[in-house]
């Protein structure tokens, strides 16, 4: 085996900024609305009718305090429907990239070798939504792991499986393709990646990493 | 599949499963002191003492005893239910009375093979071997009083299974499979350098921290306290004049810092008291400590990060600190004393010392000269800013108490210089560089922190920016690795970018493993 250390071109680098990124499903900020509302829906009545019943003579302005509260509800309701809606993945063939934030827009890398394990996870709420949230962990510190939340299972297991795929024949499987409804339109899609050509056979099998 | 003489002549049985030597009760006798010292303490005394004061004080020797009997019994109990063997790909280890739990430790999944020796084994000769995994804390392993001769077995043992498991990627490390060298010295530390360790970096804070928790649990005041010594403090006001308390507290001041210094010191050279780190191909070996002596072995390959802190007495002589990090594990973040003991940290560094060191663990040959891409000066006016809107509001003090006027203007002011001051030093310090594969992150405010570790261990990288930054056109870059996280604030968003790609190409083409 002779050893070679070329120099890397970084500039002819694939950029994570120009991966084709895709839209969750139209359903899930309708998913976390009702989430939302499941907590300050009862929360708010409960808050109302405690300040009704306590009355003006024990509470100042009984009524602007009712307002404040069903301002800032509505205002968290409309963060939190803000925050699921900006939320944009792309799969390249060796890493997941999640786009999130309504104000600190964050942009993860998340190389497939360096997954650990795959969870598909669907609540109650989920399901009736019939959608699910694929979580993605890595080693490291604290409980950090990537998720993408707002999949439809279709679409969860194609993205499951491709990940699994990787992790055992090295990194040459072909990327799943996109859902029809998510295809945002690309800004321009990535050039063939010198990183695959670089890659080889190399991913260690998951089977390896999640022993006990 | 094992070869290992049995220890003390406690023969295997059938099945490979060994037990320890008697002696081991000692150390699980100390390890039940340890875990309920508090309880003893704080129960068991107050019990006694009430007990002697009631009537029933004939009985007060009952809580005493009792105490003892359960170390005791305990000791043996754990001493009997305890065996481990050589199995397979695993150390097993079979243990507990009342719960019995049987762990079973990939060789792969080792981290270190710490031998240590206890003071209560020193005059026996015998040492406690710790096997520790990169899983959590409870898959620790100690195999307490065994011989020199059978700690080193073992341990050879496991070393060369794991070596054999990790074959291939041997392969990868290093293709010239250069024939295993002898271990070499590469980093001593005399007793001057601990000293000064001691004193550039408070360590006596944890010991502190600990008595002050001690504290709490009495319920004790300032006022108890100064009353059991005597002085009666409303007296010692009116009294005295008020020159003669400043001085008094100023007195104590100084003479606690004194203490504390002391300690530190203390502190310092029980824990790195011979500080020796040897070399091979693949591992390195630190030997340390006074009092129980640690023997710390752990596979390059296993280093995440390198972080090399500079705290603001350790710029003034010139010296640093060296830790070396490995996988670090989400339950005990924050726990000082894992932190103590999973950390390797090389104490006391010359800054002419550290090239050699980054060079040894990860092929870092320098990191001082590096050319850093600073980070922007926006990030210096944003914390001018902040830090102007935190201190302006409290100008308006002095108009509710006038005659404070004189006094609390130059103070504020005073604050606000220091303040601007050390955001200038932290935006200075910023930066980050990448260079032959080795990411270096710079920080710090008075001393310079490096974050050292090899873009291909990166786990994941983020690239971060609001709407105002896009706008300046600066973005923050986080790199997580298995052992940290490490974010550069404000930098050019060009490189951020190019920083993030060439970081994800590293992790994605490297055939090496991160572990």
């Amino acid at each position: 085996m002779s050893f070679t250390n070329p120099d890397v071109d970084i500039a002819a680098l694939p950029r994570f900024d120009e991966a084709r990124l895709h839209a969750l499903h139209p359903r899930y900020p309708r998913l976390v609305l009702a989430l939302v509302g499941l907590i300050e829906v009862p929360a708010f009545i409960v808050i109302a009718v405690v300040v009704s019943l306590l009355g003006r003579d024990r509470v100042p302005a009984p009524f602007a305090i009712v307002l404040g509260v069903l301002a800032l509800f509505v205002a968290v309701a409309w963060f939190r429907h803000k925050a699921a809606s900006v939320i944009r993945y792309a799969v390249r063939q060796h890493d997941v990239i999640v786009r999130s934030g309504v104000f600190w827009k964050k942009d993860a890398v998340q190389p497939i070798k360096r997954i650990q394990h795959v969870e598909e996870v669907q609540g109650p709420l989920d399901k009736f939504f019939d959608l699910s949230t694929l979580k993605l962990f890595s080693a490291g510190t604290g409980d950090v792991r990537l998720q993408i939340p707002g999949l439809d299972v279709a679409t969860a297991a194609a993205l499951r499986s491709f990940i699994l795929s990787v992790h055992e024949s090295g990194a040459d499987a072909p990327a799943p393709a996109a859902p029809a409804h998510a295809v945002e339109p690309a800004a321009n899609a990535a050039p063939p990646s010198a990183v695959a050509d670089a890659a080889g056979e190399s991913a260690a099998p998951l089977s390896e990493r999640s022993e006990p | 599949m094992t070869t290992v003489s049995a220890p003390h002549g406690a023969a295997p049985a059938a099945d490979g499963w060994r037990r320890l030597s008697p002696w081991s009760m000692v150390h699980f006798t100390a390890r039940t002191i340890v875990q309920s010292i508090r309880a003893a303490v704080f129960g068991g005394g107050p019990a006694t003492y009430g007990l002697a004061r009631s009537n029933l004080s004939e009985y007060a020797w009952a809580i005493p005893t009792a105490i003892v009997a359960f170390v005791v019994v305990r000791a043996v109990l754990d001493y009997l239910f305890f065996s481990y063997r050589l199995h397979g790909d695993f150390v097993e280890v079979r243990q507990g009375a009342l719960s019995r739990t049987h762990l079973a430790l990939a060789f792969v999944r080792i981290q270190n093979i710490d031998i240590e020796h206890p003071w209560y084994f020193r005059p026996l000769g015998l040492v406690t071997l710790r096997i520790d995994s990169a899983g959590s804390s409870r898959d620790e392993v100690y195999l307490a009083a065994l011989t020199i001769d059978d700690a080193e077995a073992l341990r050879a043992q496991i070393v060369a299974k794991r070596q054999h498991l990790d074959a291939d990627e041997r392969v990868l490390d290093d293709p010239r499979q250069e024939p295993a060298e002898a271990e070499r010295a590469f980093f001593t530390r005399s007793l001057s350098d601990l000293v000064i360790h001691g004193l550039t970096n408070g360590r006596a804070w944890l010991a502190i921290a600990g008595i002050a928790g001690a504290m709490s649990q009495l319920n004790v005041s300032v006022g108890d306290v100064a009353g059991i010594v005597g002085i009666e403090i409303e007296r010692l006001v009116q009294v005295s004049s008020l020159a003669l308390l400043a001085f008094v507290v100023v007195l104590s001041a100084v003479a606690a810092s004194l203490a504390v210094a002391c300690l530190s010191v203390l502190g310092s050279v029980v824990v790195y008291h011979g500080f020796t780190a040897c070399r091979s191909e693949m591992d390195l070996t630190i030997t340390r400590g006074l009092l129980t002596k640690h023997e710390i072995h752990v596979r390059k390959s296993r280093i995440q990060t390198v972080i090399v802190r500079q705290r603001w007495l350790d710029y003034l002589v010139g010296r640093r600190s060296v830790v070396l990090e490995q996988i670090s594990h989400p339950a005990e973040a924050g726990n000082d004393w894992q932190d103590v003991r999973k950390k390797i940290l090389l104490p006391s560094v010359r800054v002419d010392e550290t090239a050699a060191i980054t060079e040894e663990v990860m092929h870092a040959r320098r990191i001082d000269g590096l050319a850093f891409t600073p980070i922007s000066k926006r990030y210096f006016r944003k914390h001018v800013a902040i830090r102007s809107a935190l201190c302006l509001p409290t100008l308006a003090v002095p108009l509710f108490a006038p005659n404070l006027l004189a006094l609390y203007i130059p103070l504020v002011v005073l604050l606000w210089a220091w303040l601007v001051t050390l955001a200038y030093w932290r935006w200075k310090r910023g930066g980050l560089a990448i260079d032959d594969g080795i990411v270096v992150a710079r920080s710090g405010t008075i001393g310079i922190d490096y974050h050292v570790f090899a873009a291909f261990k990166i786990q994941e990288v983020c690239h971060v920016q609001t709407p105002l930054m896009r706008r300046h056109d600066v973005s923050s870059v986080v790199f997580r690795t298995a052992a940290s996280t490490t974010r550069v604030p404000y930098l050019p968003t060009a490189f951020a970018k190019r920083a993030v790609d060439y970081c994800a190409y590293a992790a994605e083409s490297s055939e090496r493993s991160w572990m």
